[in-house]
């Protein structure tokens, strides 16, 4: 059931950010949905469920885009090493893990993005494109990531707690 | 009170890292699949199988966001029609002026033998499929491409007629659309209203306005004056409407005003757009 729910999760995020999200942009950027998805069910469910989820997600949003196939699951791992680390504290920080992991994960992804355009010879210049892009990146995802996590722990609470995964924590 | 506790366990450590890796290496070696070329089938399949649900569900997102809009701002919407419809009626006397003219240019051009300012028009309608509004890359993907015609390079207007962009990369049933906003894009514009040689760049930002850069401060630019392709270049035809003048500054140490541009196409609601078919860039050779 859980896997299902997951599945239709990734699906919608990634719909919504290929048709929606970019019409309501506060700050310029819209958010990656997919990103903070992936980082709260990490923190929800675990790390190893989260990982899978950012590869199933980033494969899928970046098939339809012009970003090279694989980018935003790159992207995505520093958030997702981060929500491990936190992975010790389930019940008191679990929230404070996502709310770092989702920010201080998008600007390490922004940062990804940055070298790999560079390297491709598309890059815009650093400065202006960590300013006006990385940081309000990080602020729109983390405006959000409350929102998801809340729907992620409600769904936690009526489907059950975690199974067993690749954990940190003993 | 239990704090946060960090126990690593060699073999859950192990395998997570064991995971993480793979998850890199994966991605790896798709961005260099992709890079090469070889997913492009599965991404235009991805394209066109997302395009029905994304379409709906931005189609219903849209209407209800007009909706929601409409109710709240009812008394301003009051104004703002009773306010375009004068200038309807200003644009339309002006419009006819212009057909004026430029019937009478046309008429020049061809006594001259000259090369025509304004190519007539072809213009291909889209729908657009997807977004893509980052930081880094503004760009939207068309449901035209090479099939119908697209080539790289053509310029695609909003329905309105103003400048959205231009074709980047065309596959055989669609086209992604490099947009003015993109961090990439420059066009020569110059600006209506200026004084002088009104001539500039307008450069885009990512999700930021777009800013109108080396335009000389003689030229006076204000608040308002409307930002047009100049044709320079050859990239652009003459005379599309880019945006509106916005932000002007004038600093006393800079020959140049500072302003950015408000682009006149809604680029992030845009549903549907034109591309121009008969127009291809000018490949300018060496001096």
């Amino acid at each position: 059931m859980r896997y299902l729910l997951a599945a239709a999760l990734v699906l919608l995020a990634v719909l919504l950010g290929l048709a929606v999200l970019p019409a309501w942009r506060p700050l310029g950027v819209a958010p990656d949905l997919a990103l903070v998805l992936a980082v709260c069910w990490a923190v929800v469910w675990g790390p190893g469920e989260g990982l899978a989820l950012a590869v199933v997600a980033g494969l899928l949003a970046d098939l339809p885009s012009l970003r090279p196939v694989g980018l935003s699951v790159l992207g995505a791992l520093p958030a997702l090493l981060l929500a491990a680390l936190g992975e010790g504290a389930v019940v008191q920080l679990a929230f404070p893990t996502a709310l770092l992991a989702v920010g201080l994960g998008t600007l390490a992804q922004q940062l990804l993005f940055l070298l790999v355009y560079t390297a491709m010879g598309q890059g815009p210049p650093w400065g202006e494109a960590l300013l006006r892009g990385a940081l309000p990146a990080a602020v729109v995802n983390l405006l959000w990531t409350p929102l998801v996590y809340l729907l992620l722990r409600g769904l936690r609470a009526l489907l059950g707690p975690r199974a067993l995964g690749p954990r940190l924590g003993g | 009170m239990v704090g946060p506790s960090f126990q690593p366990q060699s073999g859950p450590v192990l395998r997570w890292a064991l995971w993480l890796l793979a998850a890199m290496a994966l991605a790896v070696a798709t961005m260099l699949l992709s890079q090469a070329g070889a997913l492009d089938p599965l991404r235009a399949f991805s394209l066109r199988a997302a395009a029905p649900a994304a379409l709906a569900l931005r189609g219903a997102t849209l209407d209800a966001s007009d909706l929601l809009t409409g109710l709240l701002r009812r008394d301003r919407l009051l104004q703002e029609n009773e306010a375009l419809r004068q200038q309807v009626e200003r644009l339309q006397a002006e419009l006819a002026r212009r057909q004026d003219a430029s019937q009478r240019l046309a008429e020049l051009e061809r006594l001259l033998q000259l090369k025509s300012s304004r190519p007539q028009e072809g213009l291909l309608g889209a729908r657009v499929l997807a977004l893509e509004l980052g930081p880094l890359r503004q760009a939207l993907a068309i449901d035209r491409g090479s099939d119908d015609g697209l080539q790289e390079g053509m310029v695609v207007l909003s329905e309105g007629g103003s400048l959205v962009g231009t074709v980047s990369r065309v596959y055989p049933d669609h086209a992604w659309v490099t947009l003015v906003t993109d961090p990439r894009s420059a066009v020569n514009v110059s600006v209506q209203g200026g004084q002088g040689d009104a001539r500039g760049v307008v450069t885009g930002r990512g999700g930021l306005a777009p800013a109108l850069e080396l335009v000389p401060r003689e030229a006076a630019v204000a608040e308002g004056n409307l930002v047009v392709t100049s044709g320079l270049g050859g990239r652009f035809p003459p005379g599309l409407l880019v945006g509106v003048a916005r932000a002007v500054r004038v600093h006393p140490q800079d020959p140049f005003v500072e302003a950015q541009v408000e682009p006149s196409a809604p680029l992030p609601r845009l549903r549907a757009v034109l591309v121009l078919t008969t127009f291809l860039p000018t490949q300018l050779g060496s001096p």
